[in-house]
């Protein structure tokens, strides 16, 4: 019986790699291309790229697409790890400072030969010149355009006419707003801190305190290690984000929230706004349903006419992800992934997504407001009225720099482990250590 | 005299029984404390599980109000739980029977014979214990790229096996010189060779110890997703692991289908650790003690 099951034992040992490598086998003439996206199986955006890969699939009978999908988090290390060992996918979504870091190795596609091909003439008819252009880095455009983002301060209206309150416009107000919401039990505002969710606001801090253009030129610009400058407006900022600490403008303990905790606390009416992108109320509906997301109203992030440099018209969002494109492959698979990307660019993937209040298409898409919540209508004429975009910081700074930003300075100005200089000086440190590794 | 000598008995033993009651007080309570520990979060998932997300969302930490038994046939069906399962049951597969031809070799060389470079070879084995496998995930991958082993479950599982082989060899070896010597010597004075002596000696007397690597090895490529995710792309080949992660999105995660998604996953592993865990123990402590 022993000897037997020792058999057993050998032949399956034999067997396993015959029957597991025979699998897989294509017809030569098919062009196999992958794509790699965070929309998985599991949700809305998942099941419309399934829908456009079954119809692809038909329509062009001589490209195989294989879609790997995989949390964004996920995807960001599985890219960054083929970039490195030169098997990226040949498309892929990516993050706004994702694709630069490509194109800085010169890995992907520059778009504009895309946009200037009569066959792909599509792009210029879904899409602004603007947007097209939208994620440009040194003469290279990096990214297909996709979905768009759009910042907002969330706000409880019901809870504001009940404490008699207004929603803030200045950053003042925005201050003066915290004692006032702590008097009625509630906090000014919430975050989901334990995640550090403060690349958003670290954004729309910036720009209000220093404006777009110095913003550019820390994040990517000359200004990259002159993050404790103040010239650059980033110290003014902190000072800024230490004077709502201060007065009460967060719930206690909010490092330890996780965003889940932190939707779920505002939907609890525990807090009076909400800062962060136009993904938000789809995430409150999901909790409070229709009855509570049609209570809340959108505004614009206070400004602050105290700083000469600020931009108070900018809004944090704009093209921070997009499809890029691998370069080294051959003319076909390029080709193959081009002509894909612009069936995920187009409104047939977008629209239906819109259309459930859960995204905004980037370009121009026939969509039924009606159907959407009101603080999703308002997010969305916001992005469309916007005059000017700072990107989120996480998609925009370099990844040391954002990852210092939001996991270190400014929750330990919330802990009171840092002053604001002592907590620029971490980011500060951090930027000088990214340019040493990143000449 | 006798009733003295009692009472005088009675006056020593009942601080010593009262010290024992509480020692065992201390004990049980130390023990509820650990099992308290380990139960809650097993609870608190299953209660999720039983959710719905505006449940989760407003109750995170009470019982469900309403019970959505739903949510197990919609993660099972929304994420093709059925596939992933079948993929990490392969590469479980794969993983044992890779690390139980490779390891129980290698450690009964290492514990039977007397070469030159016995302990040299021993401890080159063992200190790929102190290398984390996110260490070498780049030369990882492109190896794997280079030699054409991705999208494949078998090299997977292959990788799985050499990442498990420091360890199990670690214990295999110890649990190995505890077997008596004689044993072989009287196996060899009746004509039986080294394969023979393998076969029919050393594994069956190893079971413990071979039953302990393998469960550990199991639990390891159970859960592992690093390497998975790098290794497979094709959506069909995917291990559970990274089915899971499908719930959580880059907007709107779904945490209560995450949970039952969870609570699926744990069961085939839950069954093989209850059905191994006798001789799991065995192994560990017969090889911690003896060894």
């Amino acid at each position: 019986m022993k000897i037997r099951w020792s058999w057993c034992l050998a032949m399956l040992f034999l067997l396993l790699p015959v029957a597991l490598f025979a699998t897989g086998q294509q017809p030569s003439k098919v062009v196999e291309i992958r794509f790699m996206s965070p929309w998985t199986a599991d949700n809305l955006a998942g099941k419309q790229v399934a829908g456009i890969l079954e119809k692809f699939g038909a329509d062009h009978p001589n490209i195989k697409v294989v879609h790997d999908a995989l949390p964004s988090a996920d995807l960001r290390t599985k890219l960054t790890v083929e970039m490195a060992a030169n098997n990226p996918p040949n498309a892929s979504w990516a993050m706004l400072n994702y694709a630069r870091e490509f194109a800085k190795a010169d890995k992907i596609l520059d778009w504009a030969t895309v946009y200037a091909d009569p066959k792909h003439k599509e792009y210029k008819e879904w899409f602004d010149e603007a947007v097209l252009k939208s994620s440009t880095y040194k003469g290279i455009i990096m990214m297909g355009p996709i979905e768009a983002h759009m910042d907002g301060l969330f706000y409880n209206d019901e809870l504001f006419k009940k404490f008699g309150l207004s929603v803030p416009k200045t950053w003042d107000d925005f201050v003066a707003l915290a004692p006032k919401a702590k008097a009625q039990g509630v906090a000014a505002t919430i975050t989901g801190g334990k995640d550090g969710r403060f690349a958003w606001l670290a954004s729309a801090l910036l720009a209000r305190a220093g404006g777009l253009d110095n913003a550019r030129e820390l994040a990517v610009g000359n200004a990259m290690d002159q993050w404790s400058n103040p010239k650059y407006g980033f110290p003014q900022a902190m000072q800024k984000f230490k004077q709502f600490v201060d007065a009460g403008g967060y719930p206690e303990g909010v490092l330890g929230i996780s965003q889940q905790e932190a939707d779920a606390s505002f939907v609890q009416e525990k807090a009076l706004t909400y800062y962060e992108g136009q993904w938000r109320p789809g995430n409150f509906k999901s909790i409070g349903g229709d009855a509570f997301v049609n209570k809340l109203g959108r505004a614009n992030f206070p400004i602050m006419p105290d700083m000469p440099n600020g931009d108070t018209e900018s809004s944090v969002g704009g093209m921070i992800c997009g499809l890029i494109i691998a370069k080294q492959y051959p003319k076909e698979q390029i080709d193959a992934s081009i002509e894909f990307c612009k069936v995920i660019s187009s409104p047939a993937m977008y629209g239906p997504l819109m259309a459930q209040g859960l995204n905004i298409y980037a370009g121009k898409a026939a969509w039924d407001p009606s159907k959407v919540s009101p603080v999703f209508r308002q997010t969305v004429e916001a992005f469309r009225s916007a005059k000017r975009f700072i990107p989120s910081m996480d998609t925009y700074a370099p990844p040391p720099v954002d990852l210092a930003i939001k996991n270190t300075a400014m929750p330990g100005i919330i802990t009171g482990q840092f002053t604001v200089d002592q907590a620029v000086e971490e980011v500060q440190k951090a930027a000088v250590e990214y340019l040493k590794t990143n000449k | 005299v006798q009733r003295e000598s009692v009472a005088s008995t009675e006056r020593s033993t009942t601080p010593r029984s009262a010290a024992r009651a509480w020692t065992k007080v201390g004990i049980y309570a130390v023990l509820i404390f650990f099992a308290i520990v380990v139960f809650v979060p097993l609870l608190w998932l299953l209660s999720s599980s039983l959710k719905s997300p505006e449940d989760l969302g407003t109750n995170i930490w009470g019982p469900p109000k309403r019970f959505m038994f739903s949510n197990y046939p919609a993660a099972w069906v929304g994420s093709r739980m059925g596939v992933f399962l079948r993929n990490s049951l392969i590469v479980a597969l794969v993983t044992i029977v890779l690390t139980a031809a490779t390891s129980s070799t290698m450690a009964y060389a290492l514990s039977r014979f007397r070469f030159r470079l016995n302990r040299l070879i021993y401890y080159m084995v063992i200190a790929g214990m102190m290398i984390p496998i996110h260490s070498a995930v780049i030369p990882l991958y492109v190896i794997a790229m280079r030699l054409k082993m991705q999208n494949s479950l078998f090299a997977l599982g292959a990788i799985y096996a050499a990442f498990r082989i420091p360890v199990s060899v670690f214990i295999l070896e110890a649990f190995m010189l505890t077997l008596p010597k004689e044993l072989e010597e009287c196996a060899i004075l009746d004509g039986c060779g080294y394969a023979k002596i393998f076969w029919k000696i050393i594994m069956p007397l190893s079971r413990d110890g071979m039953v302990t690597v393998l469960v550990l090895a199991v639990q390891a490529c159970w859960n592992e997703l690093l390497v998975s995710m790098l290794m497979i792309s094709k959506p069909m080949l995917k291990t559970l692991p990274i089915g899971i992660l499908g719930f959580i999105t880059e907007y709107v995660s779904q945490y209560t289908l995450l949970c039952a998604g969870i609570m699926l996953a744990l069961v085939p592993n839950l069954l093989f650790y209850a059905l191994m865990q006798e001789r799991l123990v065995k192994g560990m402590t017969v090889g911690a003690i003896k060894g």
